[in-house]
């Protein structure tokens, strides 16, 4: 692996206070999930791997914060009801409704144009010059919009935290 | 608490978002410098993971959503909307001539393929994103557009253009119209355009490309680009013009300040047709006109300045063109005079 050294140090930052093991644990879970891809089809493969690294560490972390968060759901589910899968599913869906419905009322909230500019940017990976190329707005208009989502989830998070 | 503790969390949070934003673009590549700031400050990583957490959950929900439709588009630019784009930075131009004089001039765009060449180029073309992703970037009659790449490249669309881009602004194809470009060279990454079949790659240059259906004019004002057409590699160099209609392809010299001039309202032709100087009529006053088959396909070479309303604009071209003008309706009639000999 070409970026060993620096996936490594990345590794190291972001799980702050990780004993050398359970980076090498990361590393290793990491190798083998990126074994069988043919990087041909990647267009980075230097930030596929970043990318994955983090995910890897944030799939770890056991982030019990109610809210949006599907991932912390989950595992806050799984920690209150240990043995009844019928019962975390229905509580998961619930849950996964309640926060649909909240990030719904969110995009609502911010506007029309901030709200497609977030889709356009996040799931649709286009940068961001381009989206202010396609609506014809500045580049510093699409910056501010996203700003303005990414600052409104970020509230709801923090006061279901406060809760 | 005091004060300074709130402002040092403010900072962080803001970093940190910031961090967040940057990291999901599709082009982000700076994860040393990430990895800096992490290492900076232990609170740095324990609220970048935080966020990055909530990203996450909030992309995954927002995925499941119904899908949005694109907001209205701002008004068009008002006229005249080339003046905008006339600090694009240039070789110094010349003012503007009479434009009683025939020049040869050829306000070619620049469509440069060198497929053969940089590893960047094949690996794109290994990774092509489905067409159905792709953006179009489209200026209306009258309007000009300018996109500003983050590598301090820029690209001034003329009116009726349509420019496609993929998402992660990697590849880029002219599907009609005119578009000027100045682009910052990288010899990793150099840039790259689709004009149908042919790509122009630059080599460090400033030059222009004009599609309009089996027309395709190129021009170099600075540096050098590279064209590919089916087998032919060819070089074209700053003042150089390269010209191509149905296949046939013709280096012309070219006067550098007047690649990309129709930023100024100024359009040169060499070997074109009537059919094309309207069609650039057309895109600029956004008015219907239609030809007689014998005027359309008149030979004609030149310099019009094309600006203002229809009305203004053919009155002062018809006579270059040789044709008259007649009006029906909403829309304009153009043939040859009656006694017209053939040319």
């Amino acid at each position: 692996m070409a970026h060993r050294k620096g996936l490594i140090r990345f590794l190291q930052a972001i799980c702050r206070g990780a004993a050398a093991t359970e980076i090498e644990d990361a590393l290793q879970d990491l190798w083998l999930r990126c074994r069988d891809i043919d990087t041909r089809n990647i267009n980075d493969p230097k930030s596929y791997l970043y990318r994955m690294a983090q995910n890897l560490v944030l799939d770890r972390e056991r982030r019990v914060t109610r809210g949006l968060l599907c991932e912390a759901d989950w595992g806050y589910v799984n920690a209150r009801v240990a043995d009844s899968v019928e019962e975390a599913t229905a509580e998961r869906s619930l849950i996964a409704r309640d926060a649909l419905a909240k990030i719904d009322r969110i995009l609502k909230k911010v506007g029309e144009r901030p709200s497609w500019i977030f889709r356009r940017y996040r799931l649709d990976g286009v940068q961001q010059f381009l989206i202010a190329a396609e609506l014809g707005v500045s580049l510093s208009t699409v910056e501010k919009d996203l700003h303005k989502v990414y600052q409104a989830i970020l509230r709801i998070e923090k006061s279901s935290n406060e809760e | 608490m005091g004060v300074a503790v709130n402002d040092r969390d403010d900072r962080i949070e803001a970093e940190a978002l910031d961090w967040t934003i940057r990291v999901q673009g599709s082009e982000f590549a700076e994860w040393e410098a990430l990895t800096d700031w992490l290492q900076a400050d232990p609170l740095h990583a324990d609220t970048y993971k935080r966020f990055a957490v909530m990203d996450r959950a909030s992309a995954d929900l927002v995925r499941q959503l119904p899908s949005q439709s694109r907001p209205e588009s701002q008004p068009p630019v008002s006229q005249p909307p080339v003046r905008q784009l006339t600090s694009m930075a240039l070789p110094g131009r010349r003012s503007i001539r009479p434009y009683s004089r025939p020049l040869q001039l050829m306000a070619a765009s620049l469509l440069v393929a060198t497929v053969a060449t940089a590893g960047w180029i094949a690996r794109t073309q290994l990774q092509r994103t489905p067409d159905s992703t792709w953006l179009a970037v489209s200026t209306r009659p009258g309007e000009t557009r300018s996109i500003h790449l983050p590598d301090g490249s820029q690209i001034a669309l003329a009116s009726a253009t349509t420019m496609s881009f993929d998402p992660s602004g990697r590849q880029a194809r002219l599907d009609r119209g005119r578009a000027m470009f100045s682009v910052k060279h990288n010899p990793e990454h150099p840039f790259s355009v689709q004009l149908g079949e042919m790509t122009v790659t630059d080599i460090g240059t400033v030059f222009d490309l004009h599609r309009q259906g089996p027309l395709v004019d190129i021009g170099v004002s600075q540096g050098e680009v590279r064209v590919v057409s089916g087998d032919q590699a060819v070089p074209v160099p700053a003042g150089r013009s390269l010209h191509q209609r149905h296949g046939v392809l013709r280096i012309d010299p070219v006067d550098r300040s007047a690649v990309g001039s129709w930023r100024d309202g100024q359009f040169n032709y060499s070997d074109a047709t009537v059919a094309d100087v309207v069609a650039d009529i057309m895109a600029v006053t956004g008015a219907s006109i239609r030809m007689s088959p014998e005027a359309a396909t008149k030979r004609f070479a030149g310099l019009v300045q094309i600006e203002g309303d229809a009305q203004h604009v053919l009155s002062t071209v018809a006579p270059m063109l040789g044709v008259q003008m007649a009006r029906d309706g909403g829309t304009w009639i153009v043939s040859l005079p009656p006694n017209a000999a053939s040319r």
